[in-house]
């Protein structure tokens, strides 16, 4: 019944060849999960494979749309969800961490209800960083299943803290994943992964059933190996949630046909201190958007966007994880950074965080007035390609980097999409990203599927993982 | 340190020593450090009086049939 493999063909793709019944939903399933078990312990992206659940959701699937109960896009294609998502049925969800390895929760995030309901097929849970980051990691093997690989070179970090959504995607091990930023955590597995990466305005995506990093700050959203594909995965989980009182009543219907200004903005000075090849990719980028865009360097007021932002984090982590500290459990945690890490952020002011969330209804108007002018800003999604696995690396949640883009996107709750634009002499992807006003998903996307369609970017695979080296 | 850093260490000290190696004290001190730069940063915005944070609490009321539960200015 399967003429051609489903590994690396796009949702949208996929979703079409289910619906006309050309390929089974069990065929595919079965092809992806052998994938996750023969990859997923090779590149670290894997916590559990869902097989016997996937298998069952899989054939009701296929007998729904034998049937001609044909639900969307998603109906019968497998994905894999970041491992903070909570499962039911006895599956583990372990927020990456080896204290938390045996938890299992009595019921679903709503994120994964709402792909149930799709008719999406949960093949695995993926791994993650230790606690999503949130304890202040320094290095990439933080984490239950060891340092998570970037497709693109077995010695170099997926990114984090959604690194198996990021790897699992780029190795061709589900169509899509389910990830979730508070600080990065889409974008620089997206970036360093080569894949596309969509966080979504806050509130978008229910986060009922998430770990809660920090409450304000946390976001979940779609990785994939398109913008567009994107587009569709977000259509099936956003919406109003009785159960996270900040889901927003903003339907989301996802449309490319958007109007546009034809201008995007460039932050001052967001490429001062980057890499030298990000940086060229990036200009090359910008020669070819400015055959449809104008664009223009922007001034934005001077606020301390990053102190914003990180206080923050620190603030709701230290106050989400109050009892896992006042326990000591941290000295559990793999990285020994994070073994202290959640001590310091105990002595933040009362005033002093809420001094951050004052300024950020300041910049949340500011930054709206300036983007009005503008289809989206753009900047590279990292300032650097994937670092070695077992190095150091400088994050900006830490204060170690630069990232305003990121502050402002994260403490706004703006969306951003990252897509692929190009690889280093060492063939490693690097990103653009994207970012919109809120709720302005569709013009992103839209602007990012263009750019998708006239690049090959995102087509290309490592060639190990193509599936003709399938025995 | 300054006099700040070393009353925030002292209050951290206090309450978390015990769970503390001594080889992590530096890397405390360091992020202690780091959270009154964030702080000092934060403070030289000039805010007036009535700027206040995005409400981040809202009334609850039971959904039913009829009340989806979100607040309703009868």
């Amino acid at each position: 019944m399967m003429s051609e493999s489903p590994i690396f063909m796009s949702v949208r793709e996929l979703g079409y060849r289910i619906k006309s019944k050309d390929i089974s939903p069990v065929e595919v399933t079965k092809s992806f999960l052998a994938r996750l078990e023969k990859y997923g312990p090779e590149y670290n992206s894997v916590v559990t494979v869902t097989t016997d659940l996937a298998l069952e959701q899989a054939q009701l699937a296929e007998n729904e749309i034998m049937s001609g109960e044909y639900k969307g896009p998603l109906h019968g294609i497998p994905y894999g969800a970041k491992d903070l998502l909570a499962t039911s049925g006895g599956i583990p969800t372990t927020w990456g961490a080896k204290l938390f390895e045996k938890q299992t929760f009595n019921y679903d995030a709503t994120v994964i209800s709402k792909l149930r309901k799709s008719g999406a097929i949960l093949a695995a849970k993926l791994s993650m960083v230790e606690l999503a980051g949130g304890m202040g990691y320094r290095q990439p093997n933080a984490s239950i299943s060891g340092p998570c690989k970037s497709p693109w070179d077995k010695s170099k970090w997926a990114g984090g803290s959604s690194s198996g959504s990021g790897s699992a995607v780029g190795c061709g091990l589900v169509p899509f994943a389910i990830g979730s930023e508070t600080w990065g955590s889409i974008l620089s597995p997206a970036n360093n992964c080569g894949i596309s990466g969509l966080r979504p305005t806050y509130g978008r995506v229910s986060r009922h059933g998430a770990m809660a990093l920090s409450w304000t700050l946390d976001k979940l959203g779609p990785l994939a190996l398109s913008a567009d594909d994107c587009g569709l995965i977000l259509q099936e989980i956003s919406g109003k949630d009785q159960k996270d009182p900040s889901s927003s009543k903003n339907a989301f219907t996802y449309n490319r046909d958007t109007p546009r200004r034809n201008k995007l903005g460039i932050i001052r000075n967001v490429l001062d201190d980057i890499d030298d090849q990000v940086r060229s990719n990036f200009i090359k980028s910008m020669n070819h958007l400015k055959t449809k865009f104008e664009i223009v360097e922007v001034d934005i007021p001077d606020l301390p966007y990053q102190e914003v932002t990180r206080t923050i984090m620190l603030a709701e982590s230290s106050s989400a994880f109050e009892s896992f500290t006042e326990k000591g459990l941290a000295r559990n945690l793999t990285a020994p950074e994070d073994r202290y890490g959640p001590y310091a952020r105990t002595s933040i002011l009362a005033k002093d965080y809420i001094k951050a969330l004052r300024i950020r209804a300041v910049m949340a108007q500011q930054i709206h007035g300036d983007m009005a002018k503008f289809d989206a800003f753009i900047s590279p999604t990292r300032n650097t390609p994937a670092s070695p696995i077992d190095d150091e690396f400088r994050g900006a949640v830490t204060g170690a980097s630069r990232d305003i883009m990121g502050a402002i996107g994260n403490a706004l709750g703006l969306p951003s999409v990252s897509v692929p634009n190009g690889f280093t002499s060492n063939k490693l992807p690097t990103g653009i990203q994207f970012m919109g006003r809120a709720f302005q998903e569709n013009k992103i996307l839209s602007i990012a599927s263009d750019f998708q369609e006239e690049s090959e970017w995102h087509n290309q695979h490592p060639i190990e993982l193509l599936p003709k080296t399938e025995p | 340190m300054d006099l700040e850093e070393k009353h925030l260490f002292d209050l951290v000290s206090t309450k978390y020593g015990h769970f503390i190696e001594a080889h992590e004290i530096a890397h405390i001190k360091d992020s202690i450090a780091d959270i009154v730069s964030n702080a000092r940063a934060l403070r030289e915005v000039h805010l007036s009086n009535s700027v206040e944070p995005f409400s981040v609490f809202s009334p609850f009321s039971e959904p039913t049939e009829h009340n989806s539960g979100e607040i309703n200015d009868e």
